[in-house]
């Protein structure tokens, strides 16, 4: 008993510990230019704006987000934003980073999440992140799509981190009722302990389903069938047509093929400054 | 009207040897072929007369109080009304009741015994051990009770199915084109008409049988079906029928239109969905022969409660409900959702590139 008091209080230090450490950091944090356009599709005043929701994010949440633009870029997105969380990453630490690159042969945008928002900002969130600003990117509202950006990286940094929280599902589905009519997200959300439970579902029911069908056939099956008793050679079909009426089409748009150049398996990785991430990316 | 047979030789009783599908003598091992038969014994020509004589006269009397006497012993021979073949209780003689066999009760056909006694005991112990759900005490089989040959009465019907049937059908394509997947569907207006006909469709007509135990033990091989004659009975118990071909007939009915139904079906193909629109079917009995046929009644003794099985007398087929052991239903349940469990697990870190 005494030996977990002990424990207990030795991480309580450390938490303690690193409360301290970490203050400072995120003292400079405030400093952070939220917003960078070197593509200029925000006009000053939407800059002033999304600067502003910025610092009230981070003043709510402790985390910084960090909006970036670009012409163009000599390196993937993923590299740049990699380059870029490494010359900044003291002041940053907790930090989701969204770049949108203008560039005509490399459209597209690009999210990472850093440190404790590596957790809470998954890649298969980030998806869903993705999935909600889409739609706004695709039809150049920017300014719209980085307010719907904050709204979701709200939602999500305030929920419990994918690896050990198990009832996303169930959230996720709360939250699309509310935010979007597009639920495929919340499949892909599924936490790994709540696939091992719908598995561990299925696995049961074909269970029961095939010893009950042993069990009922135990005492024998009707074998005989109507060709056993048929006399073929005196069967007719009498009439018989098949009248073509119409035809009717339906089409709908192809899926889009998902640009994941944020790397690995769905976008996570670990930057060349030793940085590891999570992300998601496509073009638009 | 008594019928027995004794063999010419030594004069022993004579029954249906399944085997040899012969009447053998099992004292001196004389077989005389059941057609062949022509050697009667002196009381047997009586009682092959009045066999006749019954025929036309027709004299049977349902409920009738007959009593039948022991050629052998002259024991009074204890029967219900149903039986028709039976063994003398007191000396084991094989006895055919000739005038319950006659008249509206001569059975048309028969299929004779191909699996003797020692047989089928071997290939029910067989079936128990097979038995995935049986519990351990059951499949060893000790405790058979009796088994018991008997020819059951069966009405065998020809019939007539005729079916009409409109469907609404379609034919589904898909192909993808500018951005766009297109799914065309075609629509067609299908029609059926059939003329079927069924052969020797079997219909239990015994009241003690069970109806869904008896359509289980089908199908019986036709190639193997005689014309009646007595003979084919010395040695097991046989039944009257309880039932005519007309009373029996709704239950075959009811059978052929769903396989009528089933015919129209199958000549509907190559498209993907069917919806039948409306569809008729009629029924009707060209012919119905008395048939009787041979099945293994097994009695089984299993912890103070008795188990029933039949058995095909021809093919081997058993039905009948064997006793599930609990535990071994459990085990079955826990192997296979933890087998189907594992594979799910597997594929799922193999779609999610590992555990995270």
């Amino acid at each position: 008993m005494n030996r977990w008091i002990h424990k207990l209080t030795g991480v309580l230090f450390l938490a303690f510990l690193f409360l301290c450490i970490s203050a400072p950091k995120v003292a400079y944090a405030s400093e952070v230019t939220h917003v960078t356009d070197d593509a200029s599709i925000f006009t000053d005043t939407e800059k002033e704006d999304l600067e502003e929701q910025c610092n009230q994010f981070y003043e709510s949440n402790n985390v910084n987000v960090v909006i970036l633009t670009t012409n163009s870029i000599d390196v993937t997105r993923k590299e740049y934003m990699e380059a870029y969380y490494n010359s900044m990453d003291t002041v940053l630490s907790d930090a989701v980073i969204l770049l949108i690159n203008m560039d005509p042969n490399d459209r597209g945008v690009e999210l990472q999440g850093y440190e404790s928002c590596e957790y809470t900002l998954s890649d298969d969130r980030a998806e869903a992140v993705l999935d909600a600003i889409y739609p706004y990117l695709k039809d150049g509202a920017y300014f719209d799509s980085i307010t719907e950006f904050l709204q979701e990286v709200d939602y999500y940094v305030n929920l419990e981190p994918t690896t050990t929280y198990q009832h996303t599902e169930q959230d996720n589905q709360d939250y699309n009722e509310d935010y979007y009519a597009d639920s495929q997200s919340s499949d892909s959300e599924t936490s790994f302990a709540a696939k091992s439970l719908r598995n561990l579902a299925i696995a049961v029911v074909m269970a029961v389903v095939i010893v009950f069908i042993m069990a009922y056939n135990s005492g024998g099956r009707m074998t005989a069938n109507q060709s056993v008793y048929l006399d073929a050679s005196h069967s007719r079909i009498l009439g018989q047509y098949d009248h073509y009426i119409r035809t009717t089409t339906t089409r709908v748009p192809k899926p889009k093929p998902q640009n994941n150049s944020g790397g690995g398996f769905g976008g996570g990785g670990v930057s060349s400054g030793g940085h590891s991430h999570s992300g998601a990316g496509r073009s638009f | 009207m008594v019928i027995q047979y004794k063999c010419p030789d030594c004069g022993a009783d004579m029954a249906f040897n399944a085997k040899s599908g012969t009447l053998s003598c099992e004292s001196c091992g004389k077989t005389l072929p059941v057609i062949e038969y022509n050697e009667p014994t002196d009381e047997t020509v009586e009682d092959f007369e009045s066999f006749e004589t019954q025929t036309s006269a027709g004299t049977f009397g349902e409920g009738e109080a007959t009593q039948y006497q022991c050629n052998n012993c002259g024991a009074v021979l204890i029967t219900d009304k149903d039986t028709t073949a039976t063994t003398c209780s007191f000396c084991g003689a094989a006895m055919i009741l000739g005038d319950r066999l006659s008249g509206q009760m001569a059975p048309a056909k028969v299929i004779p015994f191909s699996i003797n006694k020692e047989d089928a005991v071997q290939a029910f112990r067989k079936w128990c051990k097979n038995g995935l759900l049986t519990p351990k005490g059951f499949a060893t089989a000790e405790r058979i009770k009796n088994v018991t040959g008997i020819y059951v009465p069966f009405w065998l019907y020809d019939l007539n199915g005729q079916g009409e049937a409109h469907a609404d059908c379609t034919h589904v394509h898909t192909y993808e084109a500018n951005d766009y997947i297109y799914t065309e569907t075609k629509h067609y207006d299908v029609y059926r008409k059939v003329d079927l006909n069924y052969n020797k469709v079997p219909v239990d007509a015994s009241e003690k049988m069970d109806d869904t135990l008896m359509d289980k033990l089908e199908p019986f091989h036709y190639d193997n079906l005689k014309d009646f004659n007595t003979p084919y009975l010395a040695g097991y118990l046989a039944e009257k029928y309880n039932y005519t071909d007309a009373e029996l007939f709704p239950r075959v009915k009811d059978r052929i239109n769903g396989y009528v139904g089933d015919y129209i079906r199958s000549t509907i193909h190559g498209y993907s969905s069917t919806f039948i629109r409306n569809e008729w079917t009629d029924v009707k009995q060209r012919n119905a022969s008395y048939t009787l046929l041979p099945i293994w009644m097994i009695c089984y003794d299993y912890k103070d409660s008795e188990h029933i099985f039949a058995m095909n007398g021809q093919t081997g087929k058993i039905v009948g409900k064997p006793p599930l052991s609990k535990g071994k239903i459990a085990a079955w349940i826990a192997g296979i959702s933890g087998s189907v469990f594992l594979i799910l697990e597997i594929l799922t870190i193999i779609s999610q590139g590992g555990l995270l």
